[in-house]
């Protein structure tokens, strides 16, 4: 887990503005990451997370941090905040994370995971068959296929993935900053694992894959 | 450790490689910039604030003194002193005779001290407005 010394906040509050990037260098990529799943733009995405460097520069500042919070969730909090007020101004509309729309009539529970995901499968490669034992493993194809999952699946997922494989805050920080039960915090990111699982066992071998993950 | 365990950590670790994204080069550079010149906007306006302050004091010691001048002036003049009313009496005739003619218009006729005082708090007013032009927002912008 990465925190930052409550001595280096301290001295940035004096006036040692230089360590201040110290802070910056530390959780730019991780905070992008999240930024680039609310605002989908990497323009947009890096505005947002400057905007969000300087509100934690000025609450620091100004004491606004108070040294017995933690200091990454209360930046993820500032990050998140920041990435949702960029999205409305410029979605014009609200960033919906509690909610997933469904309009098919013939959902079934997590089909909203590959919605988006299932076209991009090549079947002139794979077949339509749910296991294609004759394939040899192809690593770069493991990859590619938990790639384009990953980045396909909705926000109201990825944004609790990020903020926990990316930005190592637990269910309960996530659940706090979002404002969703604790359940539901547990439950998607349970269900992501799953249904990316499933993909991966239904795209290759199993046995094959599992010798390559022991390797 | 088994085979669920593997297959978890390597979701994880395939899940983690998938979120990543790295900024711009230039990004804390960029940070930094933009930090520096907050401060040194912070800087500024409290100098801005300072001087502000300085003139606002200058301004209201100005009036307090003129008002405290005038009404020594006006009570010497008052006292039949000669000196004080020979370097006053044009002023105060110009107000009498300002006077009389409203008194001509509007039916009632303010003395010459009235006028003072209002020609007198004229002039600060006009001081200020000045002051703020000139110094006070040409320091803002």
């Amino acid at each position: 887990m990465t925190e930052v010394k409550p001595e280096i906040l301290e001295r940035i509050r004096k006036g040692e503005t230089a360590l201040f990037r110290e802070i910056v260098d530390t959780y730019r990529n991780m905070a992008l990451s999240l930024t680039m799943k609310i605002l989908k733009n990497r323009e947009e995405a890096e505005d947002a997370l400057q905007e969000s460097f300087i509100k934690l520069f000025r609450a620091l500042v100004s004491n606004g941090f108070e040294s017995r919070a933690k200091f990454s969730t209360y930046f993820y909090t500032i990050v998140y905040n920041t990435a949702v007020d960029y999205y409305r101004k410029y979605y014009s509309r609200a960033f919906n994370v509690t909610s997933i729309e469904v309009h098919e009539a013939y959902y079934n529970d997590g089909d909203e995971l590959t919605r988006d995901f299932e076209p991009m499968i090549d079947r002139s490669v794979y077949g339509e068959d749910s296991l294609s034992t004759e394939k040899n493993l192809d690593i770069a194809e493991v990859q590619r296929i938990i790639r384009g999952y990953i980045n396909t699946i909705p926000q109201q997922y990825s944004v609790i993935l990020n903020m926990f494989f990316i930005n190592e805050l637990s269910h309960e920080e996530i659940s706090t900053i979002l404002k969703l039960p604790l359940g539901t915090v547990k439950n998607r990111i349970f269900r992501a694992k799953e249904k990316l699982k499933e993909i991966l066992f239904r795209e290759f071998n199993k046995e094959e894959l599992i010798e390559y993950i022991k390797v | 450790m088994n085979d669920f365990n593997e297959i978890e950590k390597f979701l994880d670790s395939g899940i983690k490689e998938s979120l990543s994204v790295k900024t711009r080069d230039d990004f804390s550079d960029k940070v930094m910039l933009e930090i520096k010149m907050i401060q040194e906007f912070e800087r500024q306006d409290k100098k801005t604030g300072k001087l502000f302050n300085v003139m606002i004091a200058g301004v209201f010691t100005v009036i307090i003194m003129s008002g405290v001048l005038l009404a020594y002036l006006l009570g010497i003049s008052g006292g039949s002193g000669e000196s004080s009313e020979s370097f006053l009496s044009p002023v105060s005739e110009f107000f009498d005779a300002l006077g009389y003619k409203l008194s001509g218009i509007f039916g009632f006729a303010p003395s010459g001290e009235v006028f003072m005082y209002i020609f007198l708090a004229a002039a600060a007013a006009g001081v200020y407005a000045l002051i703020d032009r000139l110094v006070i927002k040409r320091g803002y912008n």
